[in-house]
Formats: structure tokens, sequence, C-alpha cells
């Protein structure tokens, strides 16, 4: 398996040795017990863990939004919709060669609570806006799960003008809220989307943390489901209590976690 | 010998192969001895990745026709080799002749039925078969393997010439692969150790 750069071939010459060169090989690479998880995870998303189209269709809630909180008013029921399935977990495998993978699962369910209910029904005769609540379950793959402790789940709450089904996902638009446990976002629309992808993104956003205090404006948004923090780019400002910056380039990413905040510079063009 | 054409769509009157966990457990199990099946019959690693992968989601796909009353890893050694057959006429190659073919599933076969025995692997004995060798059979696995060297790299950290290098490296696999012959045919209450 080895490369060659000489005319001379040290690979396996007969059938006979070609299997066994095949298992030095994957001895090798993974040792006597390791699985080769990256592939494991890559045969399981692609099967037992891929959705079917069909699931993206049980969002029930229309296009048509006034008409389907009403309906969920009425219902006040806990709907769940959709399962996106990810995995991260860090394999040492021998001779100190390390491969990472991603576990992410995300779970959405959008509950109507009572209390729900009767701002979407008196929305639906008002103002219009909905509200969901959403879980985020950050989880650990089988190798990751010894060291990193477990499952991190999160609770989302989007509230918006519109919002429903759209192409393998979710999107919402007009005065979009999420309310996370440390942030709350301000945008002008928001999708959440299929597994392999960034789970949520939005746009024209306005972030805010409480504690350490930190309001940030930028174009674009994502969710990093790995270290939990927000992505930022297209930045014009970021206020904290120990001042503001305003200097970013249109390359920079502003990454905020809970307990603060990092700009990654963009690549320098030469 | 004679090699068993067991292609994806035999066995249409059994149960189903598992579906979820099941399934997963299934892939787990498997993968790496068809890793190993698919390396051999590709020589190149990726090659082989991706079709061990895409034979899996074959068997996913088509697990309301598998009879589990039949043996599953050599259901999955029929889907790996058409995958191989497939790449082969892709890239237009020529490989393998029936014979070989049919000699090297026989040996992996008798592997996975080995490793259903005993419950060690295929992994377990190579260690104890790595273990017998020569030193200087070993020494010259140790850098090509699993050190990484390429074939001149491990003749100039051995010191010795790329010949000798060539020379040891084929007495070390066929060593080897009688060595994994004779621990087929131990009793399963055998101490490897």
């Amino acid at each position: 398996m080895n490369s060659e750069p000489t005319s001379i071939s040290f690979g396996p010459e007969s059938v006979d040795e070609r299997l066994v060169d095949a298992a030095l090989s994957e001895h090798a690479r993974l040792g006597r017990h390791g699985g080769d998880e990256e592939l494991v995870l890559r045969i399981l998303q692609e099967t037992v863990h891929r959705r079917p189209a069909a699931d993206y269709a049980v969002a029930r809630f229309s296009r048509n939004w006034r008409s389907a909180a009403a309906a969920w008013g009425a219902a006040a029921a806990v709907v769940a919709l959709a399962f996106f399935a990810l995995s991260s977990f860090r394999v040492e495998a021998p001779g100190g060669r390390r491969s990472d993978e991603v576990s992410f699962v995300v779970r959405t369910d959008f509950t109507a609570s009572p209390a729900k209910s009767e701002s979407v029904r008196a929305s639906s005769a008002g103002t219009g806006r909905i509200a969901h609540r959403i879980d985020f379950e950050l989880a650990a793959g089988p190798a990751m799960g010894k060291s990193a402790g477990g499952v991190h789940s999160e609770t989302l709450r989007i509230t918006a003008d519109r919002g429903g089904a759209s192409g393998e996902g979710y999107a919402y638009e007009g005065h979009v809220l999420v309310e996370l446990e440390a942030f709350r976002i301000e945008a002008a629309s928001v999708r959440l989307t299929a597994p392999g992808e960034e789970p949520l993104l939005a746009s024209r956003v306005r972030v805010t943390r409480s504690e350490p205090a930190c309001v940030a404006e930028a174009d674009h948004l994502s969710f990093d489901p790995v270290s939990g923090s927000l992505v930022l780019t297209g930045v014009s400002r970021v206020k904290t209590d120990k001042g503001l910056l305003a200097h970013f380039e249109p390359s920079d990413r502003l990454v905020l976690s809970g307990g603060g905040f990092s700009v990654e510079s963009g690549a320098v063009e030469r | 010998m004679q090699l068993l054409n067991i292609d994806e769509d035999r066995g249409k009157c059994g149960r189903p192969v598992p579906e979820g966990e099941d399934f997963a457990a299934l892939v787990r199990a498997h993968h790496r001895d068809l890793l190993v099946y698919a390396v051999a019959l590709t020589r190149d690693a990726a090659t082989a990745r991706d079709i061990v992968q895409e034979a899996f989601i074959v068997a996913y796909q088509k697990r309301e026709i598998f009879d589990v009353t039949r043996d599953f890893a050599t259901w999955m050694r029929g889907i790996v080799r058409n995958k191989w057959r497939e790449w082969l006429r892709k890239n237009r190659r020529y490989d393998l002749g029936d014979h070989e073919l049919a000699r090297m599933d026989a040996d992996i076969a008798a592997w996975q039925s080995s490793r259903a025995l005993r419950e060690h692997s295929l992994f377990d004995a190579l260690e104890v078969c790595l273990g017998r060798l020569p030193a200087t059979l070993r020494e010259a696995v140790e850098a090509y393997y699993y050190e990484g060297r390429t074939g001149d790299e491990t003749a100039e950290h051995l010191h010795v010439a790329p010949a000798a290098v060539r020379k040891r490296l084929q007495r070390a696999r066929l060593l080897l692969k009688q060595c994994l012959e004779s621990k087929q045919s131990e009793p399963p209450s055998s101490d490897d150790a």
C-alpha cells in the first residue's frame, strides 16, 4: 500500500500474499480492535440514519401560517418534526495517528404549549406572530462519550412573522427572534437545515449576550454544533462593556461562545 | 475451489436483514473484515472504503429480500465483489482471475467463520503471528507497514538493499499466511497469548 519511488515493487506478488498485505495495512491503520468509525458513520448516515424525504412533509403547519397557527392552537399538541444526526467522536489510532469525526444530533420538537396556544390564537387573529420551541441536542458519539461527558442539549425558542417547511428544512422570516440559553438572536431570516449542513443559519442578525454583556451585528450567522458557539460573518459592530469594535474586514469571523468571543481573520491574499 | 456466486438479489424468501440499531451492529461487526477483503481486491484503501460503504448501502436497500438463514458475511462479500467488478469495469482494469478470486474469498471466509467460532478476529491472530516472525522479517514489516516507510526508506532504515526488503516482506507475508491458517485449525479453546 505504500508508495514506491523506485522500480522495485514491495507489494504482494501472489494472491496468497494479497490478503495478508491488506490485513497488515488495516491492522497498522486501526489496530486490533479499532473500528473505522468514520466509515461506519458514513454508512449509517446513508442507511439507518437517513431521513426519508417524507419526514419533511410531516410539517403539518402549512406555508399559510395563519391557518396553520389556528389549527395548532386548537390542538395544543406536540409534533415531533425532525431528527437530524451526525456524529462526533475522536479516535486514537495506533501510532498516534488521529482522526476526528463529528457527531451532532439535532432534534426539533415543535411544541405548542397551552400558553403558546393562546398566543397563537391571539396572533392569528391579530399580529400573526408564531412561536416554536426547538430542542437542540448535542450528543457525544461512542468514542467521545467517556471523555466528553455525554449530551449537551439546548432549547431554542423561535418567534417570527412567518415560518414553515421549506425545501429540506424550515425557514422563518420577518422579525425573527431566536432565544437560546446564552444568546438572543434577532434576524431578518432564519433557516434550520438538513443533516450535513450547518443546522442553524440566520441573516442580518443582531446577537445579544447578557453575561458577559455583548451585542454584535452581522450579515450572517451560523451555529457551530461542535463547540456550541455562534459564528458571525460580515460583522459590522460588536459592543461589549469594555467598548465598541467597529472595524472588521469582510473575511473576518466573529466566534461568540457563552463565555467570550474571538475574531478570526480570513486568509491574507497575496 | 469454487467461488460461491451469491449476488445481491439472491435469497428472496427469508426474514429481512434487521433495521436500525441491529443493522448498525452488523455494520460495526463486519466492516473491518470487509475492508480487508476490499483492500485485498482493489489494493487501494480509499477505493476499498468506498466500495464497502456502497456495499452496505446496497445491503440496506435490499434488506427486505435477504434471507437471514443465509450468512450475512457471505452475502456482503458477494456485494463487495460485485462493486469491485463494477469498479474494474469503470476503470478498465483487469485484475484477479476467477480462480484467484475464489482463493482469496475462501481465505477471508475461513477467517470470518473462525471469528464467529472463537470470538477473536483476524487481527487477534495476526498479532500472535507477527510475534512469531523471525526478527529480521518482523523489522521489515514494522518499518514498511506500521511506521509507514516506503520500501526504499525501509531498506535505508534497515541498512540493507531494497531487493532484500522486497524479499523479506514477501517471506513475511507468506509466513504470516501459513501462521494464520494454522491458527484457524486450532481448537477454539487454545490460548493465543
